[in-house]
């Protein structure tokens, strides 16, 4: 049984699947999750108000097919929605009525929704996409923004 | 192959129907191209030679299950599964026909494919496509020419891609002096072709009416921003999904095998770079669905039981540095993927397919099939995810919808408009509110597909239209049809977010008329309010 190993037709595959075990020790030991929470703790914040009239928006949903990367505010008065997709991505702005000098694409009663930051720089988003997302959030802040209070809007 | 192989390979042709039967009762891989394939065979009933004579119907399947499809998807996904079993002993005697020592080997890797099953149970003509597959390398293999060129040649008219199969086919035919596979690979499309040609009174007409769109509706904002890339860990997902002993594959050798599983591995590579490219390119409407690359399961079956024969310690076995070198690509690939987010689920595949490697080299070949059959059984359980098939997966809010609407029984009754395709066979399965009707929106680039493709001169695309009205995922509401004054006060909106919507429902005249009752994650449910156009 011994001398059997001794052949590099058993040994070697033995060594890869040696390496295998190693890889999952690496995978438990330093998992990709944890470096993903490190970036969390980095990451933009949003305060409980915004996001509640985002009608509980949270990072990882989908917006109109679009992934949701990461939500943060009020800063400047604005709530950020970053929004991905195969590589692409951009933001959704949103402001109180009458703060902004620019003319927002949709308006609900109370606030503004713009977009920008679209990366790669030289993408250019197709107008249904701005629609279908800038619509789909004004739906939910519609339901939300009459009993919602975000502090710093 | 002896009794006893038989005996295992039917026994494990049970096991493929008994996992995917069990699928199909739970509804886990309920799928909206399933229902599809359905939808496709009930049209020949309802209008035959508008439906056979569009090609994007998948005609030769549309034709098969067109018997069974009266009786309902329930019926139809019971008839796929029988199908999709069959590719466990198509591959089980091609593998005794080239000489492989265990052809119920390769029947397993068959009848556990986590994508094999969940395409089986969920009516996917991907499955089809397995056993279409299967066919084409028995009869290959048994040097049935004509017969392996026609259904070659029929493929091609089940899944486009398989264009790939027909094209390494043909090439091996020209190259090998098989003039009767070429005539096969040419019988299906002639026959087609001029039948097609007397019904649309044209005769370029495949050109004219092509199977599927060359490249994607203009202005359709799901593929203009569509950037197709596949990644490493889903493609890893992916392959695992069809068979986590695709481990092994790297210890393959020319050498060793068939003509005909050369040529296989061939058509394996093409096709997967093919499928991997597409995407990018936009083009034929292909994303990045790993059900697409699910037909190289045949061959890779094959050349998994061929590697398997030749990782003992016997001479003429192979060498230490091919199974270093084929087993190491295989790790660094899984290790790569789990680091770049990937499940570490891979990396268990490579540690076991290695050491069963390991233990054939020891001379162990009894010990080695611990490993191999622990991977094989294991596959239907933790591998499925990487097919991307599940209704989990594609339809992530359609039990929330169902759930919401079940919270509100003063709503039965109500006309339901959604552009869920599944809702409407979620209420079939008596999920839904009593008496009402799943209106679906028939969304613009879906019509568009079915009005480019379809011939409006001879009557055939009224025909098909009017044929759809019957069902099309519920009572189909044509994008033209769905305005504010055809849709009644209280009737509920069950909405799945799409960046299609916008083009069927302009949010500029229809959020006004609507009453959002749940704006939850990824789905809304609003009520029509009163008033309004």
């Amino acid at each position: 049984m011994t001398s059997a190993w001794k052949s590099p037709r058993a040994w070697v595959p033995a060594l890869v699947a040696l390496s295998c075990a190693l890889g999952l020790l690496v995978a438990w030991v330093d998992p990709v999750k944890r470096q993903a929470q490190a970036q969390d703790a980095r990451a933009p914040r949003i305060t409980d108000e915004g996001r509640a009239l985002l009608g509980g928006l949270a990072e990882g949903e989908r917006l109109m097919g679009w992934t949701v990367q990461a939500l943060d505010g009020p800063r400047d008065g604005l709530l950020h929605i970053e929004l991905g997709r195969d590589q692409v991505g951009f933001a959704l702005m949103v402001a109180t009525k009458g703060t902004r000098a620019e003319s927002a694409p949709v308006e609900t009663e109370r606030y503004v929704i713009f977009y920008g930051h679209v990366h790669p720089p030289e993408t250019i988003l197709p107008d249904g996409t701005i629609r279908a997302t800038t619509h789909a959030l004004a739906r939910r802040i519609r339901a939300q923004e009459a009993t919602v209070v975000v502090p710093g809007m | 192959m002896s009794a006893r192989t038989w005996a295992v390979v039917l026994l494990l042709t049970a096991a493929y129907v008994g996992l995917a039967g069990a699928a199909v009762l739970d509804g886990r891989f309920l799928h909206d191209e399933g229902v599809l394939t359905h939808l496709l065979a009930s049209l020949v009933g309802r209008e035959p030679l508008a439906t056979v004579f569009l090609q994007k119907a998948r005609p030769p399947l549309a034709v098969l299950y067109a018997p069974v499809a009266p009786a309902g998807f329930g019926a139809f996904c019971w008839a796929h599964v029988l199908v999709a079993a069959l590719a466990v002993p198509l591959v089980a005697s091609t593998a005794a026909r080239l000489g492989h020592a265990r052809p119920e080997l390769p029947a397993a890797v068959v009848a556990l494919s986590p994508m094999h099953v969940a395409a089986g149970a969920a009516g996917l003509m991907n499955a089809d496509a397995v056993v279409g597959v299967a066919l084409v390398a028995l009869s290959w293999s048994r040097q049935r020419w004509l017969t392996t060129g026609v259904v070659a040649g029929v493929l091609v008219w089940v899944r486009a891609e398989l264009a790939v199969l027909a094209l390494v086919l043909a090439v091996w035919a020209a190259w090998r002096r098989r003039p009767r596979v070429l005539l096969g690979l040419c019988a299906f499309p002639l026959v087609y072709g001029v039948a097609g040609a007397i019904y649309h009174r044209e005769l370029v007409w495949m050109l004219w009416f092509p199977p599927a769109l060359a490249a994607p509706m203009e202005g359709n904002p799901f593929w203009e921003a569509h950037q197709a890339q596949a990644s490493l860990p889903v493609v890893m997902a992916a392959a695992l999904s069809i068979t986590p002993v695709v481990a092994l594959l790297g210890l393959w050798r020319a050498s060793s095998a068939h003509a005909v599983e050369r040529a296989g591995l061939v058509f394996v590579g093409l096709f997967a770079g093919a499928l991997v490219l597409l995407p990018r390119w936009q083009l034929f409407n292909f994303d990045l669905s790993p059900r697409y690359l699910l037909p190289v399961l045949p061959f890779l079956a094959l050349a998994v039981s061929r590697v398997v024969e030749q990782w003992g310690a016997e001479p003429g076995a192979a060498s230490p540095r091919r199974r270093g070198l084929g087993l190491l690509a295989f790790a660094i690939l899984a290790f790569a993927s789990e680091r770049a987010g990937g499940r570490a689920g891979a990396l268990v595949v490579g540690g076991l397919a290695s050491l069963a490697v390991a233990l054939g080299g020891a001379g162990l070949p009894a010990l080695a099939r611990v490993p191999l059959a622990t991977l094989l059984a294991l596959g239907p359980v933790v591998f499925g995810d990487g097919a991307r098939i599940a209704r989990h997966q594609h339809s992530p809010t359609l039990d929330r919808m169902v759930l919401r609407l079940r919270e509100h029984p003063d709503w039965a009754g109500r006309p339901i408009y959604t552009n869920e395709p599944l809702l409407a066979e979620m209420f079939e399965r008596g999920g839904g509110l009593p008496g009402s009707t799943v209106h679906y929106l028939v969304q613009a680039d879906q019509l568009h597909e079915l009005t480019s493709l379809s011939n409006p001169n001879n009557g055939q695309r009224q025909a098909l239209l009017q044929a759809l009205r019957l069902g099309f995922y519920g009572a189909p509401v044509m994008p033209d049809e769905l305005t504010p004054s055809a849709v009644p006060a209280g009737a509920v909106f069950v909405l799945r977010e799409d960046s299609r919507l916008a083009l069927v429902m302009p949010p500029e005249l229809w959020d006004p008329l609507l009453e959002v009752v749940y704006p939850g994650g990824g789905m809304t449910i609003a009520l029509r309010r009163e008033g309004g156009p």
